[in-house]
Formats: C-alpha cells, structure tokens, sequence
C-alpha cells in the first residue's frame, strides 16, 4: 500500500472568542487518505467538518483559531508547524480548495482564462516545467473542455459573474486540473447548485479522480452526496469523528446511532407509510464547550446508556470499520 | 385528482411577466426583449386538506407562483382562486385577511430580528380585532402546536436558533387558520435532522387541523414524502402533473426523468445520472418545445411548435411523445 | 448594556464627557429659566464660580490660574463661567439639529426607500442637490437671508443636515425591504404604514444612533463656526464659537482667549465621537 498522502493525527482545534470562551470545534481528529481516494466528511452545523477541511489548508482564520493538538502531514510538509512561505508552495499545487460558493473563489476582475492561465503558470513554475504562452492557453482551453463547458472559447473570455453558479463551479474543476493539485478540498461544492448541475459536477470529479489519481476530500452535509462518488467516509459529530471506514460497509450496515439516524432522516418513502424516524432533539454549541465530559452526542441518542453520559468513548473497531459509541466496546477517550 | 373532494385553490392560465428593468447588455436591447416571462400559463387545482408540491430547479417559477398564489404579486392574465373567490393582492383594502400564509425559506430572513417571538407570531392576528385575552391565547397555542414552549415568547428572534426559527414560523403561517398555507422551500436552509422534524410536524398538523398545503421545492426527497400530488415545472412552464406514486414510479416528460435520476440515492453509491448541456434560461426562451436542446428524445416537429399538454391515464404531460 | 460600554476605555470616556456636558447644560437651562421666570438673573449662575457677566478691567486678560481655571477676557470676565454659562445654548442646538435631522431624514428616506419608483427618484435627487454644496455654505446663505438668531441657525442647520440622514434611512430600508418578513407583514394585512412603524423604523435604529451620537460632536462644531463668525447669538451673551472669534485679537498674546474654548470644543466633539463609536461596536456584538 502507497504511503498516504494526507495524514491528521489526533488534531484537536479551538475558537477562542471574546464572548464565549472555548468552542472546541474539532477534537482528536485522525484520518489517512491515499493517492487517488475520495473521503467524504460528513456532518451537519456545528459537526466541525469545515474547520477541519480549513486547518488542513490552513485557512483558518489565526487570530481566533488555535492548533491545540496533533499533526496534519502532508506530502512530508507539517501542515501545523510549517512555514508561510513552506505552506504558500503547498497551496495550489498540493492542496486545492473549492468552496460552496464559487462566486467568492474566482476573482471577479479577471476573465476566465486569465486566472486559469495564472494557476498554469503557478503550476509550471513550482514543477520547473517550461510553458510556452500559447501551449499554456491551449492547456487552460482543454481544461474547460474537459469539465464540458459549451462554448468553450466564449465562455474563457467572459467574467465569473457573466456565467452561472454552476458554470463558475466547474471553472473552478478546470482550475483544479490546471494546477494539477495532489489533493482536493471541495467544501460543499454542489450545495448552491440545482440538482441536474450537482449531478454533472459530481461526475466531473469522479472522472478527474480516475484519469488524474487526484485524492479528494468533500465536505458535506448530505450522505448519499458522500455515497455516490466516496470511497471512504467520516461521519462527524460535535467536532468528532463518530464512524470512519468504507463507504459499503458503513452505508449498508450503518453502526453508530448518528449515522443510523441520519440514514433514517432521507424522507424517501411516502408519509403514507409512517412518520420519518427523526432524530430527536436538536444541537447544541454547549457540546463543544466542555471537552470529553460526556458523548456529544447523548443528549439525543435513542441507545443512550449511563455510562454515554459520563465520559466519551474511544474508536472501537467493529466489523471493519471504527465507531465511537459504547454501545461497540468499553474504553474511554483520553 | 379526486372529483369528491372540494377543490381549495384553483390556478388557470396564470401568466408573470417580469420587466428586465435597465438593459445592460446590447444583445438585449437588440432582441427588444424587455421581459421574461416567469410563469408562462400555468393551471393547477389543490384540493381542501391535500399537499400539491410544486417541484422544480432554479429559474422554473416555483417561487413565483407561490408568491402569486398568496398575493403578494399579481398575475398578468389568468385567475387565482381560493374557495371561489379571486385572491386579491395583499395591498387591495377590500381583500379577506389572514386566508393565506406563507412559510418563507430562510427562517431568519422572515422573522425580524429583534422582535419579540410572541408579536412575530401575533402579527397575522392583529387585524382580525380579537380581545387581547383571545389573542395571547391563540399564540399560546399555536406555539404549543409547533412543539414550543410558552417561555419562548418572550425572547427576541435573534436569541432563539435556527429550528426554533423555523417552527415560529410555522406557527405564525398556522395562527390565523388560513385555508391555504404556501410553504417555500420550508426546510432548505435546515439540517437533514431537523428537516425530518419539521417534516413531520406539517404533517401533523395538517391531520390535526386539515390544512391544504402548496410546498415549493426543488428536492424530490421531500416532495415524495409529503406531496398527494406533484406539479413539475420547467422554465415557467407546468410539464408534469399528477398523482405523486404515479409520477415518482414511471416519470413520463424527459426533463422528470432526468430530474429524479440526478438525485443521488443512498443504496446506489455511485454518481448519479447526469444530462448534457446548460440548464435553460429565461431570456433566451427558443422556439417550440423549452426542453428540447437538453432532450434525449427530441424530434423535429418539437423545435417547431410548443407541445400542448397531453392527458394520460397517470398525468398530463407537456410532450409530444404523448401525443 | 452600560456595563458593556464601560469596559472599554475610550468609549467610557466618551460615555462620560458627553454625559457630562448634556447634564450640566439641562442643570444650567433649568437655572437660566427660572431666572428668567423669576426676574432674577442672578439665579443663573448660582453654580458658577464667577458672574459670567461682571466686567473687572483691573483683572483684564488673566492667564489661567486657580482662581481663573481659563483665565480672563479683554474685559475681565471670568471665561471659565462664561463657557459653563454657554453650554445649555451648544447643547441645544446639537440636539436639536441632529433630531431634526433625523426626523426629517427619517420619514424622507423610509419613505423613498419603503415605496421605491418616482417617490425615491424625487427623494434621491433632492437629497443629491443638497448634498452638493457645503454644508456650511448653505448654512450660511439660509441664515444669511432669514436673519441673525439662534433659532434661525437651528433652522439652516437642519436644512442642511436632513440628507444625509434620508440616505442612512433608506439604505437601512432597502435592507429590510429585502428581508422576507416584510412580505409575512404584508401576508397579515398590515397596511404600509404600521409596516415602516413596526419594522422599519426599529431596525434602522441601531445603525442611526452611533451614526447620530457622533454626528452630536459635528453639529456641535459647524454651529461653533456659525457663531465664529458671527451669526449665533448676540453678545453679551457668550457663545463658545464666537468666544474664539473674540480671542483672536489677542492671539498669541493671550492665547488662553481662544485655544481654551477650542479645546473644550474639541474635547467634546471627540467624546461624541468615541461615545458613537463604542455604541456602534456594542450594537454590531449584539447582532
């Protein structure tokens, strides 16, 4: 097996604000993802997934986030530890981040094909590639083709507000294979885009995944989003990793009281045959004040027991994959 | 559609247009095209205590049509009408208040933010000159009926989170007994936990207090589980309509089909279907058939001419194919 | 919420010298008053370490001292009491415009920005005509031509001050317009007028009151130029502008004169200032 290219190792994140004090927002995290796999990190508001997609590029916002704990190795570099400028050569080329809102990521003054010829050129100057100026824009041309945008020479020279969420979305992809990046970050890619677009960008990344060996992480709050074109997946709760293994396996059969309820969640039956199995309750920042007082989620767990209320259990291996509920095994975390 | 219940709310042809306002772009102003239709001829029935979902993607109308339903704008040509009477625009002196409500899609959008959860909820209460007594009470209630205790009253909207917001805003759509609640895409901007929740209360109200329910929205999960009938529209246009087993099980119009193929489903695990080509715009509406450039079944006479609408024994469908 | 303020430094000063000077100016307008009622002149400064108006020659341009906290005028009046005597006129008039202003703006601008079309063109346009002259300026020209007063100043003063409050107003309008739950007002057969009163006009207030605390302190410093030069009340009735006006003749000699009422001037301007900005801050952290 290939050494890994992205490894976190109980990383654990903290908001520090003027008027609330400490949010833990992620806690001893620690997940591994090889070349050419899609992990799919899973949860709703307050899950913690997006800082942790934020740290692993750090993003995060420095003055109010602090690294408490544990390491992000990234193709050898120390994403905690490193750099500004270690961590600027990491970013594009390594590392490449597409948000949900993709208005916000392109540069409204520039046209399509200058900014993807900038991230060409950004690519060859760190691999010490030398590009002609017309091979580059042959390049960023065949990169529109390719995440199947009509009209590809219009299209390069318009601006991103000229063009549709869904367009901008996929300048964003040809971005990406532009740059050729190791790994993919996309945060909630699809969530602003109707669902035929979703579906044309999903595949989009699936393809690029297949012909590049481009590893990629998608945030998202939606699980059967994760389940199309995921590998692994990572289901997250108050700032921890409550299920982690293959997406078979955890999908169909479903261990962790979370994951078995937010499967029970999808309204994909009538209202003829019963009520939906909601999850009761709902969640709450308190959770992420205090650290490992108790299971985040036990305040709405139908398979609550005592001990759920009074310490947080560890990662229990079970039928391949890891769970931490006490309901799979006794140890505690930390 | 059932011939013995009463019909509730009736649209026939509604047509909106919308003015494009200042023409920024000379292509436009050379089409002098200075409008987009929104809703381009669009006829429903809702019966009383049923839920009709009106499902579609952006740039379809769903939206549009809601707003006409209730009021809040007027149509260009057709009728809308609640109970045999027309609906009359909300600013009209004459028309009958608190009828129609609304759930809007953003809750904290909808509730201004500093006022108190019982005056938001009160509001559609205000004209109808109730006793203050009569009134406290009924906002009790409708706050006890969305799952919400009577000490949230007194906090301000900003203090209270996102599925509470939601509920409060259901329980002001259901205080004034309106025989018709549009709902916009009610749970888009939730959590899928909380979603099923709210799910779940719409739908207990409605058997508690039988209310008729128009639910707009563009996720077919949600409009297979609470929808009696589904409307698809594409473009402005109406182009499935029928019983929603019927539709969900054998979609009959191409653009249904490949709506409810590109939803990704659990079981599958893996990518979903996709269509080729960029959704349709409204300002630049072709000649015949809307679909026809995205459709993997076009023919000739469909770039042509408009497809009427077709009645089949499971839905009217707008598509040659059915002819 | 006071206690939010004073933890911060400079708006708890603010806090304080704004406050200061607002209750000295009711105290000292009530005192004024009753003289006034009562014929009895003295009454109003019974507070005052000397009688504002009692000329001394021997005592004629006095550097400050202990006795004289700013030192005295051409004619020997004690300018500490005379500035304390002028507060309640300053003050006034700060008030006054800015509520003007306010007012005025406010029904204006909620109105072009509620309503939209023709009503906001009209609006938009007047407010952009006003706007193009100097404040001062037009001030002058409208108290130049209505007569010298206070009265009159507060008038141009408003006069000029309205707009930009209209463009506040209804910038803060189209915000909420878009905001869904004017249309659920609507739903419940609100007419448009208790919409503006109920919503409207409650969220628009958070952002007008920094804006028109710190907008005290520039009201305050345009009728100090008005009164600079000339145009306030007449003497001998002391007024902090032309209190200055007066000092320059004897600028730099006895410089006290002048750069004493400038700085109280300053001072309080630049406590509306921080009092705005600190409200301002305290506003955007509740939100």
């Amino acid at each position: 097996m290939a050494t890994p290219i992205l490894r976190v190792d109980g990383l654990s994140i903290d908001y520090v604000s003027r008027f609330s004090g400490f949010i833990h927002a992620v806690s001893n995290v620690s997940l591994e993802l090889n070349e050419g796999e899609v992990l799919g990190v899973v949860g709703e508001s307050g899950s913690g997934k997006s800082t942790l997609a934020l740290a692993i590029a750090r993003l995060l916002d420095e003055r109010n986030a602090v690294y408490k704990q544990g390491k992000i190795d990234f193709a050898g570099v120390d994403m905690v530890l490193a750099s500004e400028p270690a961590v600027r050569r990491v970013r594009g080329t390594g590392i490449f981040m597409v948000f949900q809102d993709p208005f916000m990521s392109l540069n409204p003054l520039m046209q399509v094909k200058d900014q993807l010829l900038e991230a060409i050129s950004e690519r060859s100057k760190l691999r010490n590639e030398s590009l002609h100026k017309s091979e580059a824009l042959g390049q960023a041309v065949e990169s529109l083709r390719a995440v199947r945008i009509g009209d590809t020479e219009d299209v390069a020279r318009r601006y991103p507000h000229e063009l549709s969420g869904g367009q901008n979305q996929r300048v964003m992809l040809a971005m990406a294979l532009c740059e050729k990046p190791k790994l993919l970050i996309a945060d909630e890619p699809t969530t602003a885009l109707d669902v035929t677009t979703q579906a044309q960008v999903l595949n989009l990344i699936k393809e690029i995944v297949d012909t590049t060996n481009m590893s990629v992480m998608l945030i998202t709050h939606d699980l059967a989003i994760a389940g199309s074109i995921c590998d692994k997946l990572a289901v997250m709760y108050g700032g921890m990793i409550q299920e982690i293994g293959s997406t078979k396996l955890i999908l169909r059969d479903p261990k962790h009281p979370y994951t078995l309820g937010l499967i029970k969640s999808i309204p994909n039956k009538s209202k003829r045959d019963g009520r939906l199995d909601a999850i009761s309750g709902s969640f709450s920042e308190s959770v992420l004040r205090e650290q490992y007082q108790e299971c985040s989620f036990s305040s709405r767990c139908p398979f609550v027991r005592d001990v759920c209320r009074k310490s947080v259990p560890a990662l229990f291996n079970s039928d391949g994959r890891l769970v931490r509920c006490f309901n799979y095994g006794e140890e505690h975390e930390n | 559609m059932k011939t013995e219940s009463q019909p509730c709310l009736e649209i026939q042809s509604v047509v909106k247009r919308f003015s494009l306002g200042r023409v920024s772009s000379l292509k436009l102003l050379r089409s002098r095209k200075r409008f987009l239709t929104a809703v381009d001829g669009v006829s429903l029935v809702i019966d009383k205590g049923e839920t009709l979902v009106l499902l579609g993607e952006s740039g379809c109308g769903k939206t549009t049509l809601g707003r006409l339903v209730v009021g809040l704008d007027a149509p260009d040509a057709g009728n809308i009408i609640l109970n045999g009477t027309k609906v009359a625009h909300v600013r009209d002196k004459g028309a009958k208040r608190g009828r129609l409500q609304m759930v809007f899609q953003n809750p904290g959008a909808s509730l201004d933010p500093f006022m108190k959860i019982f005056d938001c909820v009160a509001e559609p209460l205000l004209k109808s000159n109730l006793a203050k007594t009569e009134l406290k009470r009924r906002v009790i209630e409708a706050l006890a009926l969305v799952g919400l205790d009577e000490s949230l009253a007194g906090r301000r909207a900003i203090d209270i989170s996102g599925g509470q917001k939601q509920r409060v805003v259901i329980a002001r759509a259901i205080v004034s007994n309106p025989d018709l609640i549009v709902l916009d895409e009610p749970t888009s901007s939730i959590d899928v936990s909380i979603q099923a929740q709210i799910l779940n209360l719409l739908i207990d109200l409605q058997q508690l207090k039988g209310f008729t329910y128009l639910l707009i929205t563009h996720d077919a999960n949600v409009a297979r589980y609470m929808a009696d009938e589904i409307a698809i529209m594409y473009l402005g246009q109406l182009v499935e309509y029928g019983a929603t087993e019927k539709i969900l099980k054998s979609p009959k119009h191409p653009y249904t089909q490949a709506l409810l193929a590109a939803v990704p489903k659990l079981e599958e695990m893996k990518p979903p279907a996709a269509v080729v080509g960029e959704p349709g715009s409204l300002t630049n509406i072709p000649k015949g058939c809307r679909y026809a450039v995205r459709c993997p079944f076009v023919m000739p006479k469909c770039r042509e001419k408009d497809p009427p609408t077709f009645k089949t024994d499971e839905a009217l469908v707008k598509c040659y194919l059915y002819e | 919420m006071l206690r939010r303020l004073g933890s911060k430094i400079p708006s708890l000063l603010g806090l304080v010298i704004v406050v200061a000077f607002y209750l000295w100016s009711i105290l000292e307008a009530c005192l004024q008053l009753t003289a006034s009622l009562l014929h009895q002149a003295s009454i109003g400064w019974m507070l005052l370490p000397y009688n504002p108006f009692r000329e001394s020659l021997g005592e004629s341009l006095l550097p400050p001292s202990v006795s004289h906290l700013m030192g005295t005028d051409d004619l020997g009046r004690d300018l500490f009491s005379r500035m304390l005597y002028a507060s309640p006129a300053d003050a006034a008039v700060s008030v006054l415009v800015v509520l003007g202003g306010i007012c005025i703006g406010g029904i204006i601008g909620l109105v072009a920005g509620y309503f939209g079309g023709w009503t906001e063109e009209v609006n938009m346009r007047t407010t952009d005509l006003f706007l193009a002259f100097p404040a001062l300026i037009l001030a002058l020209v409208i108290e130049a031509t209505l007569g010298r007063s206070v009265i009159y100043a507060i008038i141009a003063l408003i006069a000029v001050w309205w707009p930009s409050y209209s463009r506040v107003f209804r910038g803060e309008m189209l915000t909420i317009k878009s905001m869904k739950f004017i249309d659920a007002a609507l739903l419940s057969g609100l007419a448009d007028i208790s919409i503006i009163a109920r919503h409207a006009i409650r969220s628009s207030l958070n952002t007008v009151i920094s804006y028109a605390t710190i907008d005290l302190g520039n009201a305050l410093v345009v009728y100090s130029i008005l009164s600079f030069l000339g145009l306030g009340v007449a003497p001998p009735y002391p007024e902090w502008g032309s209190l200055v006006a007066l000092g320059l003749e004897y600028f730099p000699y006895a410089w006290w004169y002048s750069i004493l009422p400038g700085c109280v001037i300053t001072m309080i301007v630049v406590g509306a200032a921080l009092l705005g900005d600190g409200l301002r801050d305290l506003f955007a952290g509740e939100l």
